[in-house]
């Protein structure tokens, strides 16, 4: 039976290959997030100050955050460029066999990383997502568009959204203070 | 009738009597030293001429202090933040406080000339007790505050026959805040000083102050950030296309990523394809925008700068500028000028100067434009302005010299217009990434012109793109980049992270700066041509120290937000928001719950203490 829970992607049979499309619509869960348009400092920072807010200049007694940084150069003539979303996500996939993939965000941003979550990462590790057929396989990675995806969410009551959710502020700062990572 | 006028300082006493006597005053010695006092008269409206006698004091009067039954070691630290404080003459200034009462027993009215600042109205009041225990029918209704911001001729005449009664509400919040600072400094000082006997590297008081544990909080956090920095590499795009022999570099919208792959992939993508095209080509107009109105800590910002001065020396000099009557009072926070304002008149003052009189004689000839206008208002002072012309070659001192030309420059150029240029910008779309090249050609420098402190010119012009065209990508590669350390703290930083924090006022924050020197806490250390701040091991120590304890609710003794909070609360009680205990007691509870803890964990501020002292 042709389902998306039974299709799975192992990268290493795309090892060698310039290009080449998802052939069946695949499910994967979500193992970890990563923002690869921010340094791992910065985001070091913003996992320590969701552990400990003093730690890094939240304010609480005035309903602010400390600045720690002034850009001297900023003077009245930097234009006011409206902020906009630079964030590309990299996504840790795991199929059904257990084969582990990087996926890319491409071209366009993906609405279920966007949903507003305060947090370092937006959503919780571990949901489900279906990558649909022809999604295009580069470098051994998938390259992911909105029309391509359907977010399914997490299943609170699964071990593996308990396991990758639990102590996630401790193991993410350690990951992003390990050296060797 | 006699009016008894009292100033802040013995230098502002002799201007405004200068410019309310017409010259014709007589001076006379009076039991300080440095604070004659000078008799003359002049014609208050609905008073007619009277007799004035002008005197000064030297800065608060009063000094608020622990009675001595409760010196250091006579009781619990803690204790500090209940019991009684006294206020008394603060003892070398008893021979200014008997002036004041002997000139006033034969007056019928107190003039205030202190500052219009909050500490200025603060030392107006203690003035009025002074007048009151020499003469008991000087009531309250008997005192007249003058409000001037500089001594230009005008407008102090205006001051004297526009008094208003001295502001009791801020009075309160100076009261609020010197009863606070109190309790805090001595309970802390006393703790910390106690705990630490006998360490490595401890002075004897180890002295604690609620803007100057933030200060250096700020020092300590860049010091360790700096040091910890490890370089991370990031990935970008990169392409030129020629045309009409010259090459135009392009620069990728996406900015950098910090996944090589990622960025390659995107590049082999684009690499499909031979061509990019031109997708737009825009030329707009573009201006450099003249500054705003100049406030204290900007002046303060900017000196440091251009020229390298710390600032206490530029607020030093700026306020010799004052006394001497050359520029208008340098402690503000107001970055608009008040729209009834006769600047033109201000630079005609300046039109014989030899380097900037041409420019203001334009400004004068039509070019003169009104100034922005920021979002500050302290509504007591308008932002830093000339007064008087004075030549540079005249002003012997180099720190008076290099502010009074600054203050003449950017006045100046807020009274002339944006600099004008054209901006071409053409996109290159490249497979599925967009390219972005520009161009400025600037036109009119205007403002440019005296505030040479600023530079703005032409870059290279673009080719001559045309929208749709398709164009050959001549060169292109993935680059490779390194991200930097952040900056060693500078004086000028650490004045503006202080400022946006909301620690110390413009006033105070140059002070505070100099204290933290002063007590070894931070050092300034010459770093390739510039000098940046960094802590000492004393300051690293104890900054790490308090971070170590936790305390209630997030709050810390060595991060800003406590000290905000009290700032936030001044400015209620000067608004009436609030009244000064409902604030003292907000205030004091944050603080003392803070010390119950750090006395609970005094073991845990040693330890950490001792890890910084090699």
């Amino acid at each position: 039976m042709n389902t998306p829970d039974s299709n799975f992607f192992n990268p290493k049979d795309h090892v060698g290959q310039k290009e080449s499309y998802l052939q069946n619509p695949t499910a994967f869960h979500i193992i970890y997030i990563d923002d690869i348009s921010k340094s791992k400092i910065t985001k070091l920072e913003a996992w320590k100050g969701a552990k400990d807010p003093n730690e890094v200049g939240d304010d609480r007694l005035n309903n602010s955050r400390i600045i720690r940084e002034v850009n001297l150069n900023e003077d009245a003539n930097t234009p006011q460029i409206q902020q906009f979303d630079q964030s590309v996500y990299k996504l840790t996939l795991k199929d059904n066999k257990d084969n582990y993939c990087f996926a890319f965000e491409y071209n366009d941003k993906l609405p279920f990383l966007r949903s507003g979550v305060n947090l370092p990462i937006p959503i919780k590790l571990g949901g489900k997502l279906i990558v649909k057929r022809g999604t295009m396989i580069k470098n051994g990675t998938l390259l992911l568009n909105r029309a391509q995806c359907q977010y399914l969410g997490v299943d609170e009551s699964s071990t593996l959204v308990k396991n990758l959710n639990a102590n996630l502020l401790e193991k993410s700062i350690n990951i992003l203070q390990n050296p060797d990572l | 009738m006699k009016v008894l006028c009292v100033a802040e300082k013995p230098s502002i006493a002799k201007e405004v009597t200068n410019i309310l006597s017409g010259g014709k005053s007589v001076r006379r010695n009076s039991p300080s030293k440095y604070n004659s006092n000078f008799d003359f008269k002049f014609d208050f409206p609905g008073h007619g001429v009277c007799d004035v006698t002008m005197t000064s004091v030297t800065g608060h009067i009063n000094r608020t202090d622990f009675p001595a039954q409760y010196g250091w070691g006579k009781v619990p630290p803690g204790r500090l933040f209940e019991l009684p404080i006294e206020v008394k003459i603060d003892k070398d200034k008893a021979a200014i406080h008997r002036n004041i009462s002997t000139e006033a027993r034969n007056s019928t009215y107190l003039m205030i000339w202190t500052d219009c600042d909050r500490e200025g109205e603060a030392i107006g009041y203690e003035i009025f007790e002074a007048a009151q225990k020499g003469n008991r029918s000087i009531s309250f209704n008997h005192v007249w505050r003058s409000h001037f911001s500089h001594l230009e001729r005008n407008h102090i005449l205006n001051a004297a026959r526009n008094p208003t009664g001295l502001d009791m509400k801020v009075v309160d919040a100076v009261n609020c805040r010197q009863e606070l600072d109190l309790r805090v400094g001595a309970s802390f000082t006393r703790l910390l000083t106690d705990a630490l006997r006998g360490q490595k590297n401890i002075p004897s008081p180890v002295s604690y102050g609620t803007c100057q544990f933030p200060a250096l909080g700020f020092v300590v956090d860049r010091y360790k950030r700096v040091k910890s920095f490890k370089e991370e590499k990031f990935w970008y795009l990169q392409a030129d296309v020629e045309k009409d022999g010259q090459t135009a570099h392009f620069n990728w919208t996406r900015g950098r990523f910090f996944d090589r792959l990622y960025v390659i992939t995107l590049y082999q993508e684009c690499m499909k394809n031979p061509h990019g095209k031109i997708d737009s080509v825009t030329k707009k107009p573009t201006s450099n925008y003249k500054p705003y109105p100049l406030t204290t800590v900007q002046l303060q910002k900017d000196c440091s700068t251009f020229y390298k001065m710390s600032a206490k020396a530029t607020l030093d000099a700026a306020e010799k500028l004052y006394t001497g009557g050359w520029i208008s009072y340098p402690r503000t926070e107001t970055d608009k000028f008040p729209r009834a304002m006769n600047l033109k008149s201000i630079v005609e003052t300046q039109t014989q100067d030899s380097r900037w009189g041409q420019f203001a004689r334009e400004l004068l000839d039509g070019g003169f434009s009104q100034p922005r206008e920021g979002k500050n208002d302290d509504k007591s002072h308008p932002p830093i302005h000339p007064v008087k012309f004075q030549k540079l070659e005249a002003i012997k001192d180099d720190n008076q010299r290099k502010v009074y030309e600054y203050v003449v420059r950017r006045f100046l150029a807020c009274c002339s217009t944006d600099a004008k240029g054209f901006q071409t910008v053409a996109t290159l779309v490249w497979g599925n990434e967009i390219f972005k090249a520009t161009g400025l050609e600037v036109s009119e420098l205007n403002y440019l012109k005296v505030y040479t402190y600023r530079k703005w010119s032409s870059s290279e012009t673009l080719p001559p793109f045309q929208q749709g065209e398709s164009i050959p990508i001549k060169f292109s590669e993935v680059k490779e980049g390194k991200t930097g350390p952040p900056n060693h703290m500078t004086e000028t930083e650490l004045i503006a992270l202080m400022d946006a924090n909301g620690i110390g006022t413009d006033a105070t924050i140059a002070d505070h700066i100099d204290r933290i020197g002063a007590r070894s806490y931070i050092q300034k250390v010459k770093k390739g041509g510039s000098e940046i701040i960094v802590p000492t091991e004393l300051g690293i120590g104890l900054i790490e120290g308090f971070s170590s304890i936790n305390f209630e609710n997030n709050i810390s003794l060595s991060k800003p937000s406590l000290r905000k909070r009290l700032e936030v609360l001044l400015k209620e009680v000067e608004t009436g928001r609030r009244t000064k205990d409902q604030a003292l007691k907000e205030n004091v509870d944050l603080y003392r719950k803070a010390f119950v803890t750090t006395a609970e964990n005094q073991a845990i501020l040693i330890n950490e203490y001792k890890k910084y002292q090699t």
